[in-house]
């Protein structure tokens, strides 16, 4: 699905009225050069290229898609941090596919609850909320037991 | 299922859940207290989820969506 000359690349699809992408593409490009050509990287204009777009099945911009020899890898779409461009971009390199990676906003978001479910089990003396609070940290963390 | 919470939405729906909770029993009591206490475990599982059915009943929500490539 991609040049044969690159074993693992990473494609941001994005577009010029996406401010996100605009934000994205200085730290892509410098996760990129920090990867010194074990991984190459291509942004590809959604509204220009609409074979690859309708190839790689891209919904929305931004999207970030790891490839290694020719089979993808790995999907980011929306907002991504640092970390998480760095994380799909050792994705496309090693080629070990990602499984339902949650982004840090959403784990954080999940351990608050996790946390509030605890004080409100201790400050209500409820002891099932216990149970609450150890099913929400799980779904929080779950991914990175899954990889 | 398509979250359809924005970040500050679900951080409002951990503190109303966990005042819900507290304050029921610390304040209200008796039956009262148990009803605040499911709605604000509600609150939390909508929360830790993302997803809202009520929202998602009217097709509505604070999510911003990924802007859509149109044709």
């Amino acid at each position: 699905m991609t040049s044969r000359s690159h074993d693992a690349e990473v494609l941001l699809f994005s577009s010029p009225h996406c401010p996100t992408c605009s934000a994205m593409r200085p730290m892509a490009n410098d996760i990129a050069a920090s990867f010194d050509g074990a991984v190459h990287f291509r942004e590809l204009d959604t509204t220009a290229d609409r074979e690859t777009v309708a190839r790689y099945r891209v919904k929305g911009v931004p999207t970030l898609v790891a490839v290694h020899r020719s089979t993808e890898v790995g999907r980011f779409v929306g907002a991504r941090s640092r970390g998480e461009i760095t994380k799909i971009f050792e994705t496309a390199r090693s080629g070990t596919r990602t499984r339902g990676t949650i982004s840090s906003t959403d784990r954080t978001l999940r351990l608050a609850v996790a946390g509030a479910f605890a004080v409100a089990a201790f400050a209500a003396s409820i002891p099932v909320l216990w149970i609450f609070a150890i099913a929400a940290a799980t779904f929080a963390l779950s991914d990175l037991v899954r990889s | 299922m398509k979250g359809n919470e924005a970040s500050w939405d679900r951080i409002v729906r951990i503190i109303a859940g966990v005042a819900l909770i507290v304050g029921g029993f610390a304040a209200v009591g008796g039956v009262g207290a148990w009803i605040m206490a499911v709605i604000g475990v509600v609150l939390l599982v909508t929360a830790l989820v993302g997803w809202c059915p009520i929202y998602a009943t009217f097709r509505t929500g604070t999510k911003r969506e990924t802007p859509k490539i149109t044709a």
